[in-house]
């Protein structure tokens, strides 16, 4: 393995999370997600020769997982739900955020053992099981806004416990 | 817009409960409001965060590990739908690919291997014409292990459970979840150590350099002691794979003589790997073969050893 591989696995390694939730968001299915990953992954790969590294590499590689969604949905004959212009305004916020963010994300593990009883059922069922709201409130004899409003509230409350662990020194 | 009716515009578009309305009201406020769609940045990380966290996570609710089960195998058929698609389209990639090194296509390789999960069927002395019979070990060696007909399970980078048969005709189970490695014998205790790579003896090559469960280092070290070559498929045989042979170099010690690596070149998927004339002070097989047979998701606590015994069984932490 060439010097400039390495490179090209060094610099994916940091940029991956970042890239996976910008895909996740746009093509909102997990399945997806890992196969446009592994699509964009290869195509850096092969494309590092035109990469230039006097600049962020984040940009560059969320342009080439937005080609992969897009390849991916005229397989599917998909189109798309934000528009061309949100899909880029939504990259150009990844990367604004993408380094804060990581640094509150190491707590994540500690803030989701916070969570308990029916909150911490409905997490699992949306992110261990991959479920929709909808199908997550059939199994618990819920209504589907329920299983939505919790899900929205469940994320708020971590995002507020990450801000709260890296207020605090961030030892977790 | 209050931020919380923004919250929620997002949010909803995270679990696809938007309507039409909803996704223009949103794509219209991401491309006109930067601290917006800052916003929505920071829960599109933490949604997908989430996502690996829990999907990952060793130690499951009951209520969801059942369900991940009953939609196993749906997701298996929709996986082998997608590659029997990939693989279709892939014939015209080929045709018009650039020629690679074998050095690229193992990063390739390496790369697509981080990505799914894989089950491996393995089978010792695999060609007709080589002699089934496993060599004695050399005196003071610990015999190698068998695995003729043993499933190993992967899961990049440090994942692992191999299915095997012991001495006594049970079933031997032992495996890695990444932060502890275990082993669930045919009778006895459970034993588990903090070491992860405590057990892993028993999968060939483990000792050797050319761990199954980690490609990038594995192929890394087939790159670094190995000279390769690569040999395209024969586009007239239908179904026949391209091949990575790497042959040990002579001032390289340790490891198998000889590593064939077939894998598809539109998916850059790994199908089988033979590992040849391996090292015999400790007896065992000349050779050893690596079959994929499945590359379904595993459930997400499949790695643990709670997935594979009672939990009436007793469990000894060793260290």
């Amino acid at each position: 393995m060439d010097a400039r591989t390495r490179q090209a696995f060094a610099l994916w390694t940091r940029a991956q999370p970042a890239v996976s939730a910008f895909v996740f968001a746009l093509v909102g299915d997990r399945a997806e997600r890992d196969e446009v990953l592994q699509m964009t992954a290869l195509a850096i790969l092969e494309s590092i020769e035109g990469y230039d590294e006097s600049r962020p590499f984040l940009p560059w590689a969320l342009g080439i997982a937005r080609r992969e969604v897009s390849n991916a949905r005229r397989a599917r004959a998909r189109q798309p739900v934000l528009s061309d212009a949100a899909e880029a305004a939504l990259a150009s916020a990844v990367v604004a955020v993408e380094e804060s963010e990581r640094d509150r994300l190491v707590h994540l593990s500690t803030c989701l053992a916070e969570l308990e009883g029916r909150s911490r059922e409905i997490c699992d069922l949306r992110y261990r099981s991959g479920l929709k709201p909808g199908r997550n409130a059939e199994l618990l004899g819920l209504r589907a806004n329920t299983v939505a409003k919790s899900l929205e509230r469940i994320r708020e409350e971590l995002r507020q416990c990450l801000e709260r662990r890296e207020r605090a020194g961030g030892l977790g | 817009m209050t931020s919380s009716d923004w919250t929620g515009l997002v949010h909803g578009y995270l679990d696809g409960t938007l309507d039409a309305e909803g996704q223009a009201e949103l794509a219209r406020v991401i491309e006109s409001d930067p601290e917006a769609a800052r916003t929505a940045a920071e829960l599109v990380l933490l949604h997908d965060a989430l996502d690996r966290e829990l999907r990952d996570a060793p130690d499951g609710r009951r209520s969801a590990h059942t369900l991940l089960r009953r939609t196993v195998l749906r997701r298996a058929v929709a996986v082998l739908a997608t590659f029997v698609v990939a693989l279709t389209a892939g014939w015209f990639a080929i045709a018009v690919a650039r020629p690679a090194s074998a050095a690229e296509v193992l990063a390739r390789l390496a790369a697509v291997a981080h990505a799914a999960d894989r089950t491996y069927l393995l089978r010792e002395n695999p060609e007709p014409s080589t002699p089934a019979v496993r060599s004695p070990p050399r005196a003071g060696k610990r015999p190698a292990v068998p695995v003729d007909g043993a499933n190993l399970f992967v899961r990049a980078p440090d994942r692992y459970v191999l299915e095997r048969h012991g001495d006594g005709g049970g079933l031997v189970v032992s495996g890695s979840d990444g932060s502890e490695a275990w082993i669930v014998p045919d009778a006895g205790p459970v034993r588990v150590s903090r070491d992860p790579r405590r057990f892993a003896g028993a999968v060939p090559g483990s000792r050797t350099g050319v761990p199954f469960a980690d490609p990038r280092d594995g192929l890394d070290e087939l790159a670094a002691n190995y000279d390769l070559r690569l040999e395209p498929a024969d586009p007239a045989t239908p179904g026949a794979l391209d091949r990575i042979v790497a042959t040990r170099r002579p001032e390289a010690r340790g490891g198998p003589k000889l590593v064939e690596i077939a894998f598809d070149a539109s998916t850059n998927r790994i199908h089988a790997m033979r590992l040849d004339h391996l090292p015999q002070a400790r007896g065992g097989p000349r050779s050893v073969l690596f079959e994929l047979v499945d590359d379904a998701p595993l459930p997400s606590d499949f790695f643990s050893h709670a997935a594979h015994h009672d939990a009436s069984r007793a469990v000894i932490l060793e260290d």
